[in-house]
């Protein structure tokens, strides 16, 4: 089986990137859709790079940069923001 | 009623029963190499290979197989019975075609092939153990029964134990479709006390790198993931109106 490449928002009533960006401007932080996924991927950066820090592994960015962008270590972080008592 | 082959029926139908003097004579003529007489006396013993097959025949084994296994046995009987000794041929042909049949019946029954004398020592204990509890309204003891059979208490725990039902794990159960495997299977976080900390330990190190997300970031996460304030009990992150007028027009 190929291995999935994104994280699919079309069963789970998120927005695309343009979309998400037209929401964030009319709030007042003005941005693009380029934007929105640097932010995204920034922030499961951060995640994954605190978590390999709690467990001591030693990943470098590259790494860390990888296992971030994976789908099933996104799915695993919305399934928790998701859960009412994380 | 198990099915019949024609064939079978047909046999039994044009081959009447051969009167003791017929026999051997017959027998006489295949020991000398006649093909005829010994087809003939076959297809004149086919019913009594029927009638044992029909006897041992069970709802898990295929009756046609048992049948042509049977026949192996009726086979070794004719080429074997000596007309001199004075005995019927059935008398001779009956024991050959319970043994091929029994044979059958055991390679065939389970998975695990157990020896044919064990298997007949094992039901002629559970007969035993069936009729000292109907006898004496309880269980009798191995020793009892060890009495009543005439084999020593080890050989007979050993039979019980080899003959023991084998229930295979993935078979299914119910018409469902549920394995034993799937009933077995616990999936609850008790089984291991082990994983469930490790989980727990995961889920606090995640809450603590969640709080690191800024506001912005947080919003941006759950408008793209779709993820609502009603699932989530921190009220940090309220849909503006404009927000909620965005989403209502999509």
């Amino acid at each position: 089986m190929k291995n999935k490449k994104y994280v699919t928002v079309t069963n789970s009533n998120g927005l695309g990137l343009h979309d998400v960006a037209k929401v964030m401007t009319k709030t007042g932080h003005k941005m693009n859709h380029s934007t929105v996924r640097n932010i995204i991927n920034r922030s499961f950066f951060k995640l994954a790079k605190n978590i390999s820090d709690n467990y001591s592994l030693d990943y470098d960015a590259k790494k860390i940069d990888s296992i971030s962008k994976t789908p099933g270590f996104q799915e695993s972080i919305v399934d928790l923001l998701r859960e009412k008592e994380l | 009623m198990p099915f019949i082959d024609k064939s079978y029926s047909d046999i039994i139908k044009n081959n009447p029963l051969l009167t003791k003097k017929q026999e051997i004579n017959l027998s006489r003529q295949a020991k000398k190499g006649s093909r005829s007489a010994r087809k003939k006396l076959i297809e004149s013993n086919f019913r009594l290979v029927l009638s044992i097959a029909k006897k041992y025949h069970r709802s898990d084994i295929n009756f046609q197989d048992l049948l042509q296994e049977s026949s192996i046995g009726l086979l070794k009987a004719v080429d074997r019975f000596d007309p001199e000794l004075g005995y019927k041929f059935s008398t001779y042909a009956c024991w050959w075609i319970k043994q091929a049949a029994l044979q059958y019946i055991n390679e065939n029954s389970t998975n695990i092939k157990v020896p044919t004398h064990s298997r007949l020592l094992n039901s002629k204990i559970k007969n035993k153990i069936k009729e000292l509890e109907d006898k004496d309204g309880k269980t009798p003891t191995l020793e009892q029964v060890s009495e009543e059979i005439g084999e020593n208490v080890n050989k007979i725990k050993y039979t019980l134990k080899s003959n023991r039902y084998i229930a295979s794990i993935d078979a299914s159960r119910d018409d469902e479709g549920n394995t034993l495997a799937s009933k077995i299977a616990d999936e609850s976080d008790f089984v291991n006390p082990e994983v469930l900390i490790e989980k727990k330990e995961l889920k606090r190190i995640i809450r603590e790198s969640l709080s690191l997300l800024t506001p912005k970031e947080e919003k941006i996460i759950r408008l793209r993931f779709g993820i609502t304030e009603d699932e989530y009990n921190n009220n940090k992150f309220t849909l503006t109106p404009d927000m909620e007028e965005y989403l209502d027009e999509k």
